[in-house]
């Protein structure tokens, strides 16, 4: 995957046939167009990438393709044939398969029959008998490399697994025209780079592929062209080294810092060359980036602390300290435990030896609900809101220990301040924010609760690059107010570019601990989790 | 152990078939319902078990199949039972298919609160539609005082329907409900036709129910509406389910009995208590086994094998039936 990658292509699917069209696609949720007229030509072995903003339409756009929601007015051509009214499963028949933002595996089944289904049913009339089907999950799964799992029961994956299966579940289709929203999401540098080789080559073997994504190292490197959605409009089209250079893309969706990076991304088809992170000067965030450890006490402190689920055990003798005023990074692969400690902390997960105290306090038996009342705040990963209450409702369901009526409006107004997109959807219901909304949602909400310490688990999951600078931000001036942070990060780099400490978690322990800025530096992390 | 499944089948079967010979003809009446009950059971397991929907009005199509049956045998042209069966299992396919494909859209308890209400529905009929099924008095049917033919042909359905589950289960039509049932837009862009697919298994659990319903209604040889369409004959198909084990082949034929031997023994020795204990049974199958008895004996069997019981996965599964 040389320089050449991304330029020697373009020409050969610049000339390919349109595969797919869509014509003034318009969508309308009661008043609001998710997408307003857009067009949009997919060419015959190409892989398209489409960014944009949380909220831009990116996913109701693939919704409208394939089916499940109804285009309000506009038409899509597929093979010049117009599918526009035609139901899901006939959609998928023809040959487009999907995966979901949010994953939908069928999760009482094996991970093996969850992949047969997609090849028994599968697309352009090669449905397959039971058991031949379940030879080519085998297959798929193996492509994929979830051939480990294969018995498994499809609610034992970790997030990453399940990505993984939303693709095999796809893959198993045969489709002529894959939809891949947000696969990548979740990943740490190393597995988005198997991700992407993966999609490099299912795109070799004849697969037209639409791509949405945030993570701008994959989406830079794989895309041939690139969309860019916003407000539910299209503002640009092109190669990716122009749309990284086009200022309307830049405000409305990079933003400076990883318009720098995208860049160098698609300049050099990939990310990886050492220095490029480090050299490109950051003047914005050196402002307020904490650089020196606060001297300060231990807000809270974590001694050998054991814990796991059912017979699994998981965390082994962790200890971690958190300093009042701290950002502190929590870094490790995916499975390593990250979430778990969180989930110790917050006692979702009941700690088996050590203890944690916190501002004073023990804490080591305490229930969920005295956590919270002691100041701690959970935003957990996947969001977690209340998918049936708007969103206003749910902001206030993170002061439910709270009696102080006004300080309450007061600090509503300071959330919808900090993430105005808050205020604009208030009475919307949750469960139909896109999921970067979502994610904003859920940080507000566990903002409402005044913490003294803030648990975040994967700050940027699916979000826009400029909305995780924004949210970034947000962190920094309420830490700068006071209030600390222990923050689980896929995305490394930005964890310890805004942390003053970082631990790094390995298949439970702790294997390494110091400042952010050494950890930054070091090789073995450099290599491990930056893909360096 | 294969061997030995098979062997204790036939066992099973075998002792089904030369019961009638050692019992007397009034406890065999009993026996038919209990064969009865698992032939709802049966049905009810394709919609509610393998496409997750949970049917709350199928007894609507136990009256169907009883009052089809009853009044084409006392009709001018009389029509003899097993051709009077099929014709309420084919009306009550028809009116399943009519009805599935509009209440079939609706999720999760607005889909139960309409089959409710159809099943409300056909009993206002059944009781207020004088000039054919004479309201509320209901109708006669011929006698036929041979009790060991109402427990072969129950248990002959019962037979098929052990099988046609089994069958089904491995099918595309078996994947597809439980996809379905585990994610309905997921299933649609795997390339399934969640209408055709709800619609038949919807069909498919009234066609078992008004099967049973011919059968106890010919045994009763009276037929009135507030007998057939009772809700406790929806709730004791969905509790044999539960019991057995939803989405599981053996499972309503094993809750039936199951349900019935319970019943009986409430009965017997809690006269006065019998709802509250009987209820209390069901919770407790409920809370600690979500997924039936097939479950324990599955694990059972693993362990035979020399495999793990596996608690973790055990309790795992009751835990995720919980909201906490």
């Amino acid at each position: 995957m040389a320089e050449t990658v991304t330029d020697s292509r373009f020409p050969v699917s610049g000339s390919g046939t349109p595969l797919f069209e869509a014509r003034g696609i318009t969508k309308r949720f009661g008043g609001l167009a998710a997408i307003d007229g857009v067009d949009l030509e997919i060419r015959r072995g190409e892989i398209l990438g489409v960014i944009g903003p949380n909220g831009a339409g990116k996913t109701t756009f693939v919704n409208c393709i394939t089916g499940l929601n109804r285009p309000t007015s506009g038409q899509i051509l597929f093979h010049g044939e117009d599918i526009t009214k035609k139901p899901s499963y006939a959609i998928g028949r023809m040959g487009i398969a999907r995966t979901f933002q949010v994953v939908k595996p069928l999760k009482q089944l094996t991970v093996r029959d969850n992949v047969a289904i997609g090849a028994m049913f599968g697309a352009r009339g090669r449905e397959r008998a039971a058991g031949e089907a379940r030879e080519r999950a085998g297959q798929v799964l193996a492509m994929v490399g979830l051939e480990h799992r294969i018995e498994q029961t499809a609610s034992e994956l970790t997030v990453p697994d399940l990505k993984r299966l939303e693709l095999a579940k796809a893959l198993a289709m045969d489709p002529e025209l894959l939809l891949l929203d947000e696969v990548m999401a979740g990943l740490n540098s190393t597995e988005v780079e198997s991700a992407m080789e993966l999609i490099r080559r299912i795109n070799a073997g004849g697969v037209t592929i639409l791509v949405i994504e945030h993570v701008m190292k994959a989406i830079m490197g794989i895309s041939d062209r690139l969309a860019v959605l916003h407000y539910g409009r299209k503002i640009a089209e092109g190669k990716p080294s122009e749309i990284v250079e086009s200022p309307r893309v830049i405000e409305a969706y990079l933003g400076e810092r990883f318009a720098k990076r995208a860049r160098a991304g698609s300049q050099l088809g990939r990310v990886t060359d050492e220095g490029i992170f480090l050299k490109t000067p950051i003047p914005e965030q050196e402002a307020w980036k904490p650089t020196l450890p606060l001297p300060g006490e231990p807000l809270l402190e974590i001694r050998d602390v054991s814990s796991g689920y059912g017979e699994v055990q998981i965390l082994r003798e962790v200890s971690l300290e958190v300093k009042q005023g701290e950002i502190v990074a929590l870094i490790g692969a995916n499975g390593a435990g990250k979430t778990t400690l969180l989930y110790t902390i917050s006692q979702l997960a009941r700690p088996r030896g050590g203890s944690i105290r916190f501002a004073g306090a023990d804490l080591t038996r305490a229930r969920p609900e005295e956590v919270v009342a002691a100041g701690i705040v959970h935003v957990p990963q996947g969001r977690r809101l209340f998918p049936g209450l708007t969103v206003e409702e749910n902001l206030l369901q993170g002061v439910y220990l709270r009696r102080d009526r006004d300080a309450i409006e007061e600090d509503l107004e300071w959330v919808y301040g900090l993430l105005p997109r808050l205020k604009e959807r208030s009475r919307q219901l949750a469960g139909r924010l896109s999921g970067g909304e979502q994610q904003m949602c859920a940080v507000g909400r566990g903002l409402m609760g005044r913490p003294k310490l803030l648990l975040i688990d994967e700050l940027s999951l699916g979000l826009a690059p400029l909305v995780v600078d924004q949210l970034l931000e947000v962190i920094s001036e309420i830490n700068r107010k006071g209030t600390t942070v222990l923050l689980v990060e896929q995305d490394v780099q930005v964890a310890l570019e805004h942390a003053h400490r970082g631990y790094v978690l390995e298949t439970g322990r702790i294997v390494q601990a110091g400042l952010a800025s050494d950890l930054l530096r070091d090789p073995r992390i450099r290599q491990a989790y930056l893909g360096l | 152990m294969r061997a030995f499944r098979i062997a204790f089948l036939l066992a099973v079967f075998a002792t089904l078939l030369v019961l009638p010979r050692f019992v007397s003809s009034y406890k065999l009446l009993t026996y038919t319902t209990v064969l009865c009950l698992a032939i709802m059971a049966q049905g009810w397991n394709f919609i509610g078990g393998y496409t997750g929907y949970a049917a709350f009005g199928n007894v609507a199509y136990f009256g169907i199949g009883a009052y089809t049956t009853g009044l084409l045998m006392i009709s001018k042209w009389h029509i003899s039972f097993f051709p009077a069966l099929a014709a309420g299992a084919l009306l009550s396919a028809c009116v399943a298919t009519l009805l599935g494909v509009p209440i079939l859209r609706l999720k999760g308890h607005y889909f139960a609160i309409a089959t409710l209400g159809v099943a409300e529905a056909f009993r206002e009929i059944a009781g207020a539609w004088d000039r054919v099924t004479e309201g509320a008095t209901g109708i006669d049917l011929p006698l036929r005082s041979d009790s060991a033919f109402y427990y072969y042909t129950a248990l002959g359905f019962v037979v098929f329907g052990v099988a046609l589950t089994a069958l089904l289960a491995k099918s595309k039509l078996g994947y597809g409900w439980v996809a379905i049932r585990e994610d309905q837009d997921a299933a649609k862009m795997l390339g399934i036709n969640t209408t055709m697919f709800k619609v038949a298994a919807y069909a498919l659990s009234a066609v078992f129910a008004s099967i049973a319903g011919s059968i106890i209604a010919y045994q009763n040889i009276h037929v009135a509406p507030n007998d057939f369409f009772k809700i406790e004959y929806t709730l004791q198909m969905i509790i044999a389910c539960v019991i057995g084990g939803t989405g599981s082949v053996w499972g309503p034929l094993l809750g039936a009995a199951v349900y019935q031997l319970l019943s009986t023994f409430v009965w017997s020795h809690f006269i006065e208590l019998h709802p509250t204990v009987l209820g209390g049974i069901i919770v407790f199958f409920v809370v600690f086994l979500p997924r039936g008895l097939m479950e324990l004996l599955r694990r059972f069997a693993a362990v035979l094998k020399g495999g793990r019981f596996g608690s973790d996965v055990f309790l795992a599964n009751i835990r995720a039936s919980r909201l906490d």
